[in-house]
């Protein structure tokens, strides 16, 4: 009988350690995401619901900030992406040639057939607001895609603040509130279209990609073919590992063309990129002295490459011979 | 029939296994190794290291999963007979740290994951839908590895007690 009972107390003991201990796990595990979480919800909670062209950047540090986003780029803003110097394209095509670029430079492509719209081959883009590759590829995209066109407008955002708040470019302006589809962009071109789709989500959390079926339901609802062509095309294809997801003409290419964040690779994550302005990247695009913009320019290069090798070649660029050469050595 | 092991009688080999030159040796290597395991999954995306999820988590979960591997060798070096169970602690170990490195990989970009789910036959909608829950529940994914952990580990404290006791 006593020992019956010794036995009982001992278990509840036992019992009530192991509790304790669970308790205590628990709490601590559970606690910090919760705290997380809730922190999130308070930051999307202050945003607010319309652009914010204020310039209260003394409150917004890098790394936390949304100053001027949605703002639109200003004529010689845009100039710098529309009328870059075809000799930059040069100089960075061969720097990435003879490997004096010291970041990564590199896509791996896959053979498509080519989406033809109005008569023209497409540069399908498939990203999110949120994401941090996409937001440092969009650069290299736009410099290259003014190489076949002119856009008319272009607007100033970042990356998730959670996904490492880098300064970028938005194809429009952006719902960097709330998780939707944005569809196209201010662009026009004679040798290509453009199709974008962007994904998008409170940009005040970390990166974030909406499931599948809920971006080609937004992207059927507006009954536009061309973009449900392209979403359609991008599920066949069958080899989504990512955002971004580009189709330049016959070229895909799944993820960013390079890794370009600063002057050197990356050891962590913390980013140069991410504690520059859009000035400071603009006025590096417009004259490039360091790796940062030349890796832009080496990763424009690679897409006009791409784009070259669907249109025949037909565009001014095409004849660059750091183009021509890379078109050849990368079979596009 | 032998009694299960009390309270004291785990702290008392919690004690001593956090004394013990194996168990902070292993604890350390495998620690250090399960970092450079998450930075090689978390490289292999884009060649540069960028995670979403918060540095303590991935801290918190090479210390876990190095925690079980250290404890449950610890408990097969004193009791020989609890090798296989020991064995699938290790295993475990190994294999939470690999699945938490692919969870911290997960950002705008992961082919690793995304081969992985292509090789089991998933088609795009499903790799998709499985990167977006990924990236929704990242860190509580990670917690609740490290919840497991724990509990793995509080188990092989228990029964390196047991062996205490009866040496």
């Amino acid at each position: 009988m006593v020992n019956t009972l010794r036995d009982n107390i001992s278990s509840l003991r036992r019992l009530s350690y192991t509790a304790v201990l669970l308790s205590v796990i628990a709490i601590i595990v559970s606690g910090a995401t919760v705290l997380e979480s809730m922190h999130k919800l308070q930051q999307v909670n202050i945003l607010p619901n319309k652009a914010t062209n204020s310039t209260n950047s003394s409150s917004q540090h890098f790394g936390t900030r949304l100053t001027n986003i949605n703002k639109e780029l200003n004529s010689t803003e845009l100039s710098v992406i529309n009328n870059a110097s075809m000799s930059y394209f040069e100089t960075a095509g061969e720097m990435y040639l003879n490997g004096s670029i010291v970041n990564l430079v590199q896509a791996a492509t896959k053979n498509v057939t080519p989406f033809v719209v109005g008569g023209k081959p497409s540069v399908i883009y498939l990203g999110s607001i949120t994401c941090v590759f996409c937001g440092e590829n969009r650069w290299a995209m736009a410099l290259a895609l003014s190489r076949f066109g002119r856009f008319s407008h272009l607007y100033k955002g970042y990356s998730a603040i959670q996904d490492s708040d880098v300064p970028t470019l938005y194809w429009s302006k952006a719902s960097y509130n709330r998780s939707t589809v944005e569809l196209g962009a201010s662009y026009n071109s004679s040798y290509i279209s453009f199709i974008v789709i962007e994904d998008t989500a409170p940009i005040s959390g970390g990166f974030s990609l909406q499931p599948l079926n809920v971006i080609q339901a937004e992207v059927n609802r507006t009954g536009n073919a061309s973009y449900s062509g392209a979403m359609a095309l991008i599920l066949k294809l069958g080899n989504f590992q990512g955002t971004p997801y580009t189709i330049w003409g016959r070229s895909q290419v799944g993820g960013a063309d390079a890794v370009d964040f600063g002057n050197s690779m990356p050891t962590n994550s913390t980013l140069q990129l991410t504690y520059m302005t859009h000035d400071e990247v603009l006025n590096q695009l417009s004259k490039p002295n360091d790796q940062f913009a030349w890796t832009e320019y080496a990763a424009a290069d690679l897409y006009i490459s791409m784009t070259c090798g669907s249109i025949n070649n037909t565009a001014p660029v095409c004849t660059l011979p750091a183009i021509l050469t890379i078109e050849k050595n990368n079979g596009y | 029939m032998r009694r299960p092991q009390s309270g004291p009688g785990r702290l008392e080999n919690l004690s001593k296994m956090l004394r013990s030159r194996f168990f902070i040796a292993v604890l350390v290597i495998s620690a250090v190794s399960y970092y450079a395991l998450f930075y090689y999954l978390v490289l292999g995306n884009e060649h540069v290291f960028i995670i979403n999820t918060p540095m303590y988590l991935v801290y918190a979960l090479a210390v876990s999963s190095a925690a079980v591997l250290a404890a449950s060798l610890y408990t097969a070096r004193l009791i020989k007979a609890l090798a296989k169970t020991a064995a699938s602690g290790g295993t475990f170990s190994v294999i939470s740290a690999t699945t938490g490195g692919i969870i911290i990989g997960c950002g705008c970009s992961m082919p690793i994951l995304g081969s992985i789910l292509y090789a089991f036959g998933m088609n795009s909608i499903s790799v998709w839908g499985a990167i977006a829950f990924v990236n929704s529940y990242q860190a509580y994914l990670l917690g609740i590895i490290i919840l497991i952990n724990a509990m793995l580990f509080y188990y092989y404290s228990g029964k390196g007690a047991a062996a205490c006791r009866t040496r």
